[in-house]
């Protein structure tokens, strides 16, 4: 299913903040992660990504590091720092609660 | 490898094109974009899909342009006041040059009446080059090519001397021909003093962010 490119833009902050919750990824880690947990329903382009986590870094809520994976490798890792760890339960509760409300409007498909 | 070149180049063109004003973070980000693309895989098939995937490269550049759009203007209000503030300087001190008068029998420096008219032509001069060159850079017109056109020089020097001695014609004040050859040859000691610090500033510019 094509999903409009403006919406899933606009969610991808929310989309790492979600994924960074549970530990520390890098970049390709993320995209596989959430086309994973996703169903491959969410294919977010890579070149979205990669300026997103610069500008969530650049407002304080994510803290990188490179670092040498078991692979040998070197790869960049973001962590949520404080501030981003609060900005994802609040984004959380905030989803959540539209989720419910659009749920409400547009009634169970499944049902 | 191909592919691999293809990669190296888009990386290139994306960091640089991105108006990142430190040198340690379009290196991070190089290296960074390097190693999503050896992630994705080293057959051509694997880099071709991963290139597809990255998305429209305008698009990446333009995303990654908003991120430092506000270090990038900081430091573009910074290089213009850096070339108005020198070119000022230079102008005004080309003017106090040309106007400084000795008065041999009491011994004192002064400046000649007519400075009081040369430094605000001057300074009005140096403002306009300053915004023009700015506005035309913007426009995509290579301004730093002025330096080396001796013709254009000698162009503006005939239309100001010209230009010089006709105002004051119609004005009815004394100026003649020789006054305004040299009224004139200092206003393209300012306007060449201009363009050679702009100049040199916007190169100190370019080569920051590349």
């Amino acid at each position: 299913m094509e999903y409009d490119r403006e919406f899933l833009n606009g969610a991808v902050g929310v989309l790492i903040l979600g994924l960074l919750t549970e530990r520390d990824m890098y970049g390709y880690e993320m995209l596989q992660e959430a086309e994973r947990r996703s169903a491959r329903t969410l294919q977010l382009k890579e070149g979205t990504l990669y300026p997103a986590l610069r500008q969530m870094e650049r407002a304080g809520l994510l803290k990188a590091k490179w670092r040498e994976s078991a692979s040998g490798r070197a790869r960049k890792y973001y962590g949520l720092t404080a501030k981003g760890r609060r900005q994802a339960e609040s984004k959380r509760r905030q989803w959540a609660g539209i989720f419910t409300a659009i749920r409400a409007i547009l009634g169970d498909v499944h049902a | 490898m191909h592919e691999q070149h293809l990669v190296a180049a888009l990386i290139e063109r994306i960091v640089a094109e991105a108006q990142i004003p430190s040198t340690a973070e379009r290196e991070d980000l190089k290296r960074e974009l390097w190693t999503h693309f050896e992630e994705a895989g080293a057959s051509p098939e694997a880099l071709r899909e991963a290139m597809r995937r990255f998305g429209a490269e305008a698009a990446v550049t333009e995303s990654f342009r908003r991120v430092y759009r506000w270090d990038y203007r900081v430091l573009y209000l910074a290089k213009v006041s850096a070339s108005v503030l020198a070119s000022l300087a230079a102008a005004l001190l080309i003017e106090v040059v040309v106007n400084l008068r000795v008065e041999m029998h009491a011994d004192v420096w002064r400046l000649a009446p007519g400075f009081s008219h040369a430094a605000p032509l001057s300074i009005a001069v140096v403002l306009a080059l300053v915004t023009a060159w700015e506005v035309l850079t913007r426009l995509g017109v290579r301004c730093s090519t002025l330096e080396s056109r001796p013709a254009t020089w000698l162009l503006l020097f005939a239309v100001l001397t010209a230009a010089e001695y006709g105002t004051h014609v119609m004005k009815s004040v004394a100026f003649g021909p020789g006054r305004a050859l040299l009224a004139s040859a200092v206003l393209v000691a300012v306007c060449a003093a201009t363009v050679l610090i702009v100049t040199r500033v916007d190169d100190a510019f370019v080569s920051h962010f590349a």
